[in-house]
């Protein structure tokens, strides 16, 4: 059983969590086994100061929010869709997008109507339109989201964009970039307290690979 | 049994009353409006309402505070001191329906001064330290906070922007919201992401930073410097930290949160609320803090559902005297003890005992 200050490292399974779980290697903190795939949720290191788990990169945050993790890995959309009371300790410069509005190429938009936007992100989409005054009806997706516009489901999308060549596969272009998006290191504002020391050590080790 | 929740609910009044806090009671219902004029104080917005008898729209009790402001008797040079445990109606942060919450804390209305503000600061430690050993008390000043974003000249969306990488501990955030600053203006507002350690030293840190830049910092200095002065047995778990902050619509002074080792939360949160005092038509300012115990359940490694020690399994024609007089001779052993007529509620007991005469044999 580990002890007390043990730190729990909650990584989003995929991509990202690989390139994030190397720099921790990198940095000096490893733990056994887990590379080696098997049914194992929970890896630890030899001096038992520090636990990785693997979890759905959406669910990082209530992870940590909720203590369950002291530290964890989030992007910036999940942190501003759910707004978890965490600190943002660090911005990893990873993981890098947009969120952006999108539709059907030549879309132009009709103030005199309510605007349908279809979108994983109703709080970003809906804060996003509450700024500029504009009336929209939000349709909440969870996936496939391009489908919307062409299906005439929606009129716009609001979503993640990359290199947008899955928009331009399917005659769609992105009209506005709502904000940047980025990986960032997030930690329980208790946890931070008593576990101080070792986190600011990883911020640290993050920060020298970015240089 | 009792839990380390009531355990620490009994130290606790035993505290605030140690102190000259008297206890308040809340007896009745207030209206609604007196809670939707100040809603942003609350610490969920919403709230649940009934109609009274007299067809007034009433609500379920969301916060005591302005309950005891709108109660106390305010006279000029008094402060009134008290003390609540209450059940709150509110949806906790991150849930989906109302809950029942049971809170404690204390606050002292009125005519305020140094003292009270470090005796509230005091008794928040004192508070924690009844729950773990292993707890910290974070405090910041808002005077401190908003006497630099002013210094900065910040637009309102920058400052908004500004306090919200605050709260995060948002570092780029916050280099973006000072961008345009100079160097010397820069550093002062990075500081209140970057300054950050025992209240004491952090006081120093804060001066050396020269973040030290009007009469708003200089007082709000003042009055952290003879906090950490009078924190005693405390000092070392007093932390100067200017992630916390609360709406500075309400809270204008000192603010703190107290964290304690386990619990992922903060357990505790308080502050000086002058302007929410005289936005409710009261004289002087008022400084307080409530617990949130029902978050101590968390860490609550006690033995679980133990109802008493002893089981003791009487036949259902024995003497009621015969078995009230074992019951008090176990008691007399310092035993609690649950009488049944058979082994139902075995599992909620440590031992089993039957009576058999005037002997106890213990059933495996």
């Amino acid at each position: 059983m580990s002890n007390k200050y043990c730190l729990n490292v909650a990584l989003p399974k995929g991509r990202l969590g690989e390139k994030v779980y190397s720099v921790f290697e990198r940095a000096g903190f490893s733990a056994e086994g887990i590379h080696d795939g098997g049914r194992k949720l929970i890896f630890e290191n030899a001096e038992g100061t520090l636990r990785f788990f693997w979890v759905k990169p959406s669910d990082v945050a209530v992870y940590v929010e909720r203590g369950a993790a002291d530290i964890g890995v989030a992007g910036k959309d999940i942190l501003l869709e759910y707004r978890p009371d965490v600190y943002e300790l660090l911005d990893l410069g990873i993981g890098k997008c947009r969120m952006a509005v999108a539709a059907k190429n030549g879309f132009c938009d009709d103030t005199s109507r309510t605007l349908r936007v279809a979108t994983k992100f109703p709080n970003i989409a809906g804060g996003y339109y509450r700024s500029m005054g504009r009336k929209i009806d939000i349709i909440k997706l969870n996936g496939s989201i391009e489908l919307a516009p062409i299906l005439d489901l929606s009129d716009v999308i609001v979503d993640i964009v990359e290199t947008g060549s899955t928009l331009r596969e399917n005659d769609l272009s992105e009209y506005e970039k709502i904000c940047d998006i980025s990986a960032r290191l997030v930690a329980n504002k208790s946890s931070w307290k008593f576990k101080r020391e070792m986190m600011e050590k990883i911020c640290r080790a993050f920060e020298e690979e970015m240089k | 049994m009792k839990t380390l929740n009531e355990r620490v609910l009994d130290t606790l009044s035993e505290l605030y009353r140690a102190y000259g806090y008297a206890k308040y009671k809340m007896s009745g219902f207030e209206e609604y409006d007196l809670y939707a004029a100040n809603r942003d104080f609350l610490v969920s917005g919403q709230i649940l309402t009934f109609t009274g008898a007299d067809g007034r729209l009433m609500a379920l009790k969301p916060d005591i505070t302005m309950s005891i402001i709108k109660d106390a008797e305010n006279e000029n040079g008094r402060v009134d001191k008290y003390f609540y445990s209450e059940n709150v109606y509110r949806v906790p942060s991150g849930a989906h329906e109302f809950r029942e919450i049971m809170q404690t804390g204390i606050e002292c209305v009125g005519d305020i001064g140094d003292y009270d503000r470090a005796e509230a600061v005091f008794l928040a430690c004192r508070s924690l330290s009844a729950v773990s050993e292993d707890f910290v008390v974070d405090i910041s000043h808002m005077g401190l906070v908003s006497g630099v974003l002013d210094e900065a000249g910040l637009d309102e969306a920058e400052r908004a922007a500004a306090i919200e990488a605050l709260k995060s501990k948002n570092r780029g955030a916050l280099a973006a919201a000072c961008a345009e600053l100079d160097n010397g203006m820069k550093n002062a507002v990075m500081g209140l992401v970057e300054v950050c350690g025992t209240l004491s030293d952090a006081i120093e840190a804060v001066e050396s930073r020269g973040m030290n830049v009007n009469e708003k910092t200089a007082a709000a200095l003042l009055t952290l410097r003879r906090i950490a002065d009078a924190a005693g047995e405390s000092a070392d778990k007093l932390r100067l930290d200017f992630s916390v902050v609360h709406d500075m619509n309400y809270y204008d002074g000192i603010v703190f949160a107290g964290y304690v080792l386990g619990i992922p939360e903060s357990l505790l949160r308080g502050g000086e609320y002058g302007r929410l005092i005289r936005k409710m038509g009261r004289e002087g300012s008022a400084v307080g803090f409530a617990v949130y115990t029902d978050l101590i359940d968390l860490i609550d490694k006690g033995e679980r559902g133990i109802d008493a020690d002893i089981l003791l399994v009487c036949d259902s024609d024995a003497e009621p005297c015969a078995v009230a007089d074992a019951v008090e001779r176990l008691r007399a052993l310092g035993r609690t003890v649950l009488v049944q007529r058979s082994l139902a509620g075995r599992e909620r007991c440590r031992k089993a005992m039957r009576l058999s005469g005037r002997r106890f044999e213990e059933i495996e």
